[in-house]
């Protein structure tokens, strides 16, 4: 049994053989809403995949505008989340869900605070009101709000929505004081529209690779003081997965598996000269120590970390260092010029990259060609009616036996029904 | 507004409380606005609380009102140049033991843990060094001796906890303790009493008001009620309103555990929350913690396995 068949195309009462997208047409004779379409959770991507979507939603001549609203999107969370004094975790659970939004939506650059960008002209008040929705359902600022308040549903942090909101709009300087509270409330809806969304884009899957416990900045932090890393090691792996957070990395693999390989990254790394002012005292770990830790580590044995997965974090950590270094939070804690090497930091990352060309990452057989992806029904676009309807069904991989079970009773009611009708 | 009708009104104010943070605190104001009618206040909750009608769930709110009072109480009083002089505590604090039993009837123990986390917080605000009572309260299997093992098998009910066992010179707060590891300790044993001799329920459908039929005792096959009502246990709708509050306070108490506050000045992330909220905070796993852990990233490994078209491990 494979998860990767997407929806599973389930005949109706009506006989109707409903896939993906097909809709019950409404007729005064319809039987009750059924399930037409089961999506079973599927939290990671490969790389293929991932670009494929992006085609989809993204036009070529915006990818660039799109990473740097991502970046501003980012500063703007992080902003928020220090004035409601959340957590990180928060933070990367938003991003999380920022990215995978945008997998399966279209991305659009206008905003709400600006009046242009309407199409056609309202004809009632209420029309009116739902364009205005609609124009602040396509602002990346208003969707990552909504992704926070998400986000911070599931990582237990609650906050009234309307305190989320009036942070968020003082930090973008939008005066949303109206009389009678117009903007806040058209605003509240967008939201609350796109949170529905998210719910689908996730399948309603809480987990999302990031349990309760398990975002990677925690579980690195775990992890290093189980293999004895010092105060100063820790802090630098910690910094990149300040950095990771905002890259779509948390799509592909898990986050043990991130933290690990952030940890292999800065055994390898071996960083000095760190800028730092607690725990000065504190004896550092010699390269040679260092070098015993990451001898002796062992990504399944002692973290659960399926290797292959560990070496695509691996890879893509670097990656992402050696075309962003002058842009992360790392840069700002190491001095320019490495004592070791007598080089900038980024050519330490450039000369690991080269020495681990040929780690084994995740097989891509049956994603890399475009038309095996076309076939991929869970890469489709997303009907979003089809849930208001009450036809959809989510469920995590781990669940499906449940379902069989349900399928095969149903098979054999069917089979009941029919021998009754032909026994008549 | 004589003492008469200061007591007639916080009377209303202590049979209407609700176990919201505004109801509460806007009793405990009113209580400390009054102080001078301390005394009758103080036997106006002993009235309410000895009252039979008033339901175990209000009983179990005014507790969580004597926390706050205690609490406020001493907030007023430790600013400088307060007009009072830590008033309702000593009183409140004598009362406790009374009040504890009066939540905790006979072998209804459904307040217990609301009871043990408003004490932990009297406790507290009192400056009371309550660790011991707070281990023996959360190792209570390891107080079960083999007479009470002996007497779970013969079904033999729980001896009544009372106060009058207690020594009486002690410390108010000690006796509140003990009656209270008492309590728990009863509800315990009942609870191992009533799995070694009641039948399991399974397999066959309850309807829903039978499930919630604990007040109404057991019914003979023709309807007949076999026990008289007890008027200890709650009803359906107390049951419901009981979750709906706890579930309430539960939100509350875990409102600010979260928070993290930063440094204002600096833009990025700094240190400081490196320090704090992860070096300082974890400790290498235990080897329980671990294990729950790896079952945990087990599990999700199956997940991601799943997530993936072809076969990555």
């Amino acid at each position: 049994m494979s998860a990767s068949d997407g929806p599973i195309p389930h005949v109706s009462q009506s006989g109707a053989k409903t896939g993906s997208q097909q809709q019950h047409p409404p007729s005064s004779k319809a039987p009750p809403p059924i399930v037409a379409v089961t999506q079973v959770s599927r939290p990671f991507f490969t790389s293929s995949e991932l670009k494929y979507l992006l085609q989809q939603t993204i036009p070529e001549s915006k990818k660039v505008l799109y990473s740097q609203k991502k970046h501003q999107v980012f500063q703007f969370v992080f902003q928020l989340i220090k004035t409601v004094k959340f957590p990180l975790r928060v933070l990367a659970t938003t991003m999380n869900y920022y990215q995978r939004y945008f997998l399966f939506n279209k991305w659009e650059e206008s905003t709400s605070s600006g009046t242009n960008g309407t199409t056609g002209t309202p004809t009632s008040v209420q029309e009116a009101h739902e364009l205005i929705i609609k124009q602040h359902e396509r602002d990346p600022f208003v969707i990552a709000m909504s992704c926070l308040l998400l986000a911070s549903k599931n990582e237990d942090c609650i906050k009234k929505l309307k305190d989320i909101q009036v942070v968020g709009n003082k930090l973008r300087d939008i005066d949303d004081q109206d009389s009678k509270g117009l903007y806040l409330d058209f605003q509240r809806k967008a939201i609350l529209n796109i949170e529905f969304k998210i719910l689908q884009v996730i399948k309603f899957d809480f987990l999302n690779g990031s349990t309760m416990n398990t975002s990677v900045d925690q579980l690195l932090v775990q992890f290093c003081k189980k293999l004895g890393i010092d105060y100063i090691h820790t802090m630098y792996s910690w910094l990149v997965s300040f950095d990771i957070m905002s890259t779509p990395l948390c799509l592909m693999i898990p986050s043990h598996c991130i933290a690990v390989a952030i940890i292999i990254i800065t055994l390898n790394v071996k960083p000095k000269d760190i800028v730092h002012k607690f725990n000065r005292g504190e004896q550092q770990l010699s390269s040679h120590d260092l070098n015993v830790i990451l001898e002796s580590l062992d990504c399944y044995s002692q973290f659960r970390c399926p290797e292959t997965l560990v070496n695509e974090g691996i890879i893509y950590v670097l990656d992402y260092y050696v075309h962003n270094m002058n842009y992360s939070i790392l840069n700002e804690y190491m001095p320019a010029i490495d004592a070791d090497t007598g080089k900038e930091q980024i050519f330490k990352f450039m000369d690991l990259k080269s020495r681990f060309n040929d780690l084994k990452i995740l097989d891509e057989a049956s994603c890399s060609e475009r038309d095996m992806l076309r076939q991929d029904y869970y890469l489709k676009p997303w009907d979003y009616s089809l849930s208001a309807k009450g036809c959809s069904r989510f469920m995590l991989g781990n669940k499906r036996a449940r379902f069989e079970l349900e399928l095969q009773f149903e098979q054999e009611y069917k089979k009941k029904k029919v021998s009754e009708v032909s026994s008549v | 507004m004589d003492s008469f009708e200061t007591s007639t009104q916080f009377s209303q104010i202590l049979r209407t409380l609700t176990p919201s943070m505004q109801s509460l605190i806007r009793g405990a104001h009113f209580a400390l606005k009054y102080y001078q009618s301390e005394d009758y206040l103080v036997h106006t909750i002993v009235e309410v609380v000895d009252d039979p009608k008033v339901d175990l769930n209000t009983k179990s709110t005014i507790f969580q009102f004597i926390e706050v009072l205690v609490h406020e109480s001493y907030t007023v009083s430790e600013q400088p140049k307060s007009v009072y002089n830590y008033p309702y505590v000593t009183a409140l604090k004598s009362l406790l033991p009374k009040v504890l039993l009066q939540t905790l009837p006979g072998s209804n123990c459904s307040s217990l843990y609301n009871v043990y986390c408003n004490l932990k917080s009297i406790s507290k605000t009192l400056k009371f060094n309550f660790e011991e009572y707070d281990i023996r309260f959360n190792s209570i299997n390891e107080s079960f001796t083999l007479e009470d093992e002996e007497n779970i098998i013969a079904n033999v009910e729980f001896p009544q906890v009372n106060e009058d066992d207690e020594v009486e010179t002690q410390e108010p707060l000690i006796t509140t303790w003990n009656l209270l590891i008492k309590k728990k300790k009863q509800s315990q044993y009942e609870r191992l009493r009533l799995l070694r001799h009641k039948e399991l329920c399974s397999g066959k459908l309850i309807e829903e008001d039978e499930m919630f039929n604990i007040r109404l005792g057991e019914k003979s096959q023709g309807g007949v009620q076999k026990k008289e009502a007890d008027p200890q246990l709650l009803t359906k709708r107390q049951i419901l309103a009981r979750m709906e509050d706890d579930r309430e306070s539960h939100k509350r108490s875990k409102e600010h555990l979260w928070m993290v506050s930063r440094p204002r000045d600096v833009n990025g992330v700094t240190e400081d929350e490196f320090l704090t909220s992860y070096w300082n905070k974890y400790k290498v796993m235990n080897e329980d913690e671990e294990k729950t852990l790896f079952a945990d990233l087990e599990e999700l490994n199956q997940l991601v396995a799943m997530s993936y078209k072809d076969k990555q491990f």
